[in-house]
């Protein structure tokens, strides 16, 4: 079976790559491209690890065909920060010790910069609800809520200070 | 000597063994007890005076010292 | 610890006990930290594994012939592959290492034990060829009767897994064999005497399932053999040099043969101890003469990598009107899963240890099932039964109308206790710890409607064992450290900070680097609660045996002796104004010089951690629970524990907080449901229903700090405690609010219905 040949943008740069037509997104970016950022938890959609954005919506890579990305655009984790300047989440999630192992840290990372955009001052019970979708075995997700919200709270004073 | 009584084959809870170090500790239970001689060295940590030695055979004991076997620890 | 080891003279610390972000923080956070399934060699294969359907089966054949022929497949392996290795003989010591049960659950032998048992494995150009080729390998099974719960398993009458296996502790020595691989017993006191003297007895069985570990990321590895022997593999471990030493043995090669670089780790809890994929991996890549990658999926992961036990537990407990208990005596019913070997020695050490009891008897079955072997999970064995331990306390002390936390301080051991197994405690902050539950606001705080709080206590004891550090001064005065952990929960921070408040010199200033088994001695896992306790000290030693040596250089530069001499603040300088008007030397100013004064400045330590004592926790939760859902709520969690000195406070905190979170799935939702074949029916996380952020709320923690005076910096093991109470903590609150007692987990919305559907007749009745 021949593989589709597929033009899509990562992060802002133009790709191409080949798939067959049963890889997900996910394998996509982890094998074709070697991206391992995103990171394959379940793929079945069930833990979040794997979240990327596709067209500016938040979904799971491992729920998407690669040769549906064809003429989109994909941000991953390996995009949030720009040049040397880590993204304020990325930085809060360090700095609240919101990651033990590390592995569910980009899907949460991608996901709540996902929350943040669409709602820049969101209550503990809608960062949590938002990040549902997300699962993590080591924090108990203390740590990742209060990172979100600091991370929240930064991003909203350097708006209106603009 | 609680789990180690199983080998023992008897009910002494206490034995009075002259031993300066672990090792010797071990050979001369092994020697009382056959039944624990394959099994001592790999199996049991100790407890001096309370504190746990774990795979230490050079391990001073003190002439009046308390010491316990254990089972060796294990972890998650 | 080792005789030598100085506790430290320090009185303030500058990076010890700080906030200090973590050194691999950029990378986690970039998507860059590579894990066991991020690595890439040229010409890489792609591994996959046939995995039994049966819960029960004699394997009668396996026919790879059609697989072998398809194209893109590069090699195919069975049981026909693996030698077999000799089973553990009695007599057995308390933990049995069985080769022969080892490798047939790496590759099944004669029978498939358990649904997701390996049978074959394959490698292939691709991993949709690796699969296609599964297909077409053609196993003829001969299926058996199953059994996966352990009281079943222990009847005459139940299907037997091992045919070679009679049942250990008992007396006369059994002639049939049985899925009980032994029974073991701890006694202490009088207990006829003791339950005679109780005015209260209170006596319940309790029943547990079995749960994963649950880490997000699944077993990885890479393997590349070369032609002249040697393997070289990647992998995702909590040991890497217990791992070389088991793929060695499973293989039939010696440990030198095999190089083991750990990866990043996404999660182990003690389910990356035991080996799965990783044999396979190095015999496939043997065969195929390339690199393989094995990779598990999620659906594997729950099927065929250790779960920790499912059990019976029964507790009875009896108590003098005044509190004090006067007997206290357990049955412990574990699975072991497929192959021997559950937490009952664990259990047994652990589950009544952080009270003072004179009359104690447990008793714990090791009962082999059709189910996956299982493997640790964080405090392995001890939960199960401090849920029922901690339960039937809190009953009691409804029933006498006692304070729970007085009943408990009623009981609590201290300093000069002895527990079951003859230990003699040192000083040890139970009792601190149950007055701060006492006088924090939690304790007090009012309750609404359909809330209830739950208390419960938890001991460990946490392992020390061996570790090995090595330190090399750049020639700029930074510090490289070697270390032999992988850092699963932030390790790497705590070894920066205490190696760089032994030199006196900024956390940032020093770099730490894991280690391959080829480039440092032999250091025991990352599990045990042990990394920040024993490869702590071996980091302190390292450091200080590099300082000796630079200490040493300063004197001889000033034609002093070595005791003239002090390192303090990242420099030499002398003792006193008598030694002599030297100016200080730097360590930078050492380092460049180093080429001219003897050498490179290295420092390292080869030890084995001795000198841990016991870890001690105690959880705090208030539950809401919805009557029409039975859904249950947790609201409020606080969790107490002494944890020695805290060199990372971030990372303690998160242990306790993860814990915490793990026992509260434990408690109320997570479990292994399997269907009438054996065939497991929930290996995913939509239904292996583990906490999500949305079910927990912020997780307060009480660090007591109670300095072990046989660390150099006072360490107590932490990781581990958290989940041994948060279960019956959890259970408490719950049972506190519907007014029905539980005893069992999970309690999961449908079993809530339940409780509260009887409680509603049996008040109608009345």
């Amino acid at each position: 079976m021949a593989k589709h040949h597929v033009s899509a943008t990562v992060n802002g740069d133009p790709v191409e790559f080949l798939c067959e037509t049963s890889q997900s997104l996910l394998e996509v970016l982890r094998e074709e491209l070697q991206m391992t950022g995103t990171k394959e938890g379940c793929g079945t959609g069930d833990c979040g690890a794997c979240s990327v954005m596709l067209d500016g919506r938040l979904v799971c890579s491992c729920l998407v065909l690669g040769v549906e990305t064809e003429g989109k655009s994909v941000e991953t984790i390996e995009g949030m920060a720009k040049g040397d300047e880590l993204h304020p989440l990325q930085r809060k999630f360090i700095q609240h010790a919101a990651l033990q192992c590390g592995i569910c840290t980009p899907g949460f990372l991608v996901a709540s910069r996902a929350l943040l955009e669409e709602n820049p001052d969101p209550t503990e019970t809608e960062i949590r609800f938002w990040l549902a979708g997300n699962l993590c075995r080591c924090t108990g997700y203390d740590k990742i809520v209060r990172a979100v919200m600091d991370a929240a709270q930064e991003m909203r004073e350097s708006a209106n200070a603009r | 000597m609680g789990e180690a009584r199983r080998y023992t084959g008897s009910d002494e809870g206490e034995v009075e063994i002259d031993a300066p170090t672990v090792l010797v500790l071990f050979r001369k239970i092994g020697e009382r007890y056959p039944a624990l001689k394959p099994i001592i060295e790999d199996g049991f940590a100790v407890s001096i005076d309370g504190q746990i030695y774990e795979d230490s055979l050079f391990q001073p004991i003190k002439p009046d010292s308390e010491v316990v076997l254990i089972p060796k620890i294990a972890g998650g | 610890m080792p005789d030598d080891v100085k506790v430290t003279d320090l009185k303030e610390f500058k990076s010890v006990g700080k906030r200090n972000p973590r050194p691999d923080g950029v990378d986690k956070v970039t998507g860059r930290a590579k894990y066991g399934a991020d690595f890439f060699l040229p010409g890489m294969l792609y591994g996959r594994v046939l995995r039994s359907p049966h819960a029960h089966a004699v394997i009668k054949s396996i026919d790879t012939s059609e697989a072998l022929k398809l194209e893109g497949v590069k090699a195919v392996i069975t049981r026909d592959d693996f030698k077999d290795l000799p089973h553990a003989q009695p007599p057995y010591g308390p933990i049995v290492h069985d080769g022969g049960d080892i490798t047939r659950n790496v590759m099944a032998r004669e029978k498939a034990l358990y649904d997701g048992h390996p049978v074959a494995a394959v490698c292939a150009t691709s991993d949709t060829i690796a699969k296609k080729a599964l297909k077409l390998i053609k196993v003829d099974y001969q299926v058996l009767l199953h059994v996966i719960d352990p009281v079943e398993a222990m009847r005459d009458d139940a299907p037997i897994l091992h045919e070679d296996q009679f049942t250990n502790g008992v007396e006369p020595k059994p002639t049939k064999p049985s899925n009980i691989f032994r029974v073991m017993k701890a006694e202490r006191g009088d207990l006829d005497k003791g339950f005679a003297e109780a005015d209260l007895i209170v006596e319940r069985e309790f029943n547990t399932k079995a749960v994963h570990q649950g880490y997000i990321e699944p077993h990885a590895c890479v393997a590349s053999a070369s032609e002249d022997g040697t393997v070289e593999l990647w992998c995702s471990t909590q040991g890497q040099f217990n791992y070389r030493a088991t793929c060695a043995m499973v293989l039939g090669i010696p440990t030198s043969k095999i190089k083991v670089t750990p990866s990043e780790i996404g999660g182990g809890f003690g389910g990356k101890l035991p080996v799965y994929g990783e044999p396979l991996a190095i015999k496939l890549s043997m065969k195929a003469r390339r690199p393989v990658k094995m990779v598990m999926s999620r659906d594997e992961v729950f099927r065929s990598t250790g779960p920790t036990s499912g059990a019976n537990v029964w507790i009875k407990i009896g108590v003098k009107k005044d509190g004090r208990i006067t007997a206290a005596e357990g049955v412990l019913k574990y699975q072991a899963g497929a192959f021997k070997g559950s937490g009952i020695g664990a259990a047994i050490g652990c589950m009544f240890s952080e009270y003072d009891l004179d009359n104690i008897r447990i008793t714990g079955y090791d009962v082999c099932v059709n189910r996956p072997k299982v493997a640790a999970y964080r405090a392995p064995g001890v939960p199960m039964a401090a849920f029922g331990v901690e339960s039937v306390m809190n009953e009691i002390a409804d029933k006498l109308g006692m304070d729970t936390v007085d009943f408990r301080l009623k009981n609590a051991a201290k300093e000069g206790t002895v527990n079951v197994q003859g230990i003699k405690y040192g000083p040890i902050g139970f009792i601190e710890m149950l007055e701060a539950v006492k006088a924090h606001p939690h304790y007090n705080a009012p309750l609404k409607e359909n809330q209830g709080r739950g208390f419960a206590a938890g001991y460990w004891m946490h392992a020390g064992g061996m570790s090995c550090a090595t330190i090399n001064v750049q020639d700029d005065g930074t510090v490289n450290l070697l270390e032999g952990n992988p850092d699963i929960g932030g390790s790497r921070a705590s070894m920066c900070a205490l190696v760089a408040e032994e030199f006196g010199i900024p956390y940032d200033r020093v770099r730490t680097t894991i280690a391959d088994t080829s480039s440092l001695g032999f250091t025991l896992f990352t599990a045990g609660s042990r990394v920040t306790y024993a490869t702590g000290m071996a980091v302190v030693e390292a450091a200080r045996s590099a300082i000796k040596l630079m200490v040493d250089r300063a004197a001889k530069a000033w034609g002093v002796t070595a005791d003239q001499v002090v390192w303090e603040n990242g420099q030499a300088r002398p003792a006193s104004s008598n030694v002599g008007d030297f100016p200080p030397m730097t360590m930078s100013e050492l380092a460049k010089k180093a080429p001219m004064m003897g050498g490179a400045i290295a420092g390292h330590a080869e030890i084995n951690a001795t000198g841990q004592g016991p870890a001690i926790g105690a959880h705090l939760v208030d539950v809401e629970v919805d009557p029409e859902t039975g859904f249950v709520k947790p609201i409020r969690f606080t969790v107490f524990q002494d944890v020695g000195r805290a060199i990372s406070p971030d990372y303690v905190e998160g242990q306790m907080q993860g814990g915490a979170v793990q026992g509260i799935g434990w408690a109320l939702n997570e479990e292994y449901i399997y269907n009438d074949k054996g065939q497991l029916q929930n290996a995913g996380f939509l239904d292996y229903r583990m906490p999500v952020a949305s079910d927990v709320p912020m997780i307060d923690t009480v660090m007591i700090e109670e300095p072990n005076p046989n660390h150099p910096y006072g360490v107590r093991g932490v990781g581990e405690t958290p989940i041994v109470p948060p279960q019956a903590a959890v259970i408490n609150a719950v049972e506190n609010a519907i007014g029905t007692r539980i005893s069992e987990m999970p309690a999961s919305p449908p079993k809530i219905l339940k409780a509260l559907e009887a409680k509603k007749r049996a008040l109608a009745a009345e």
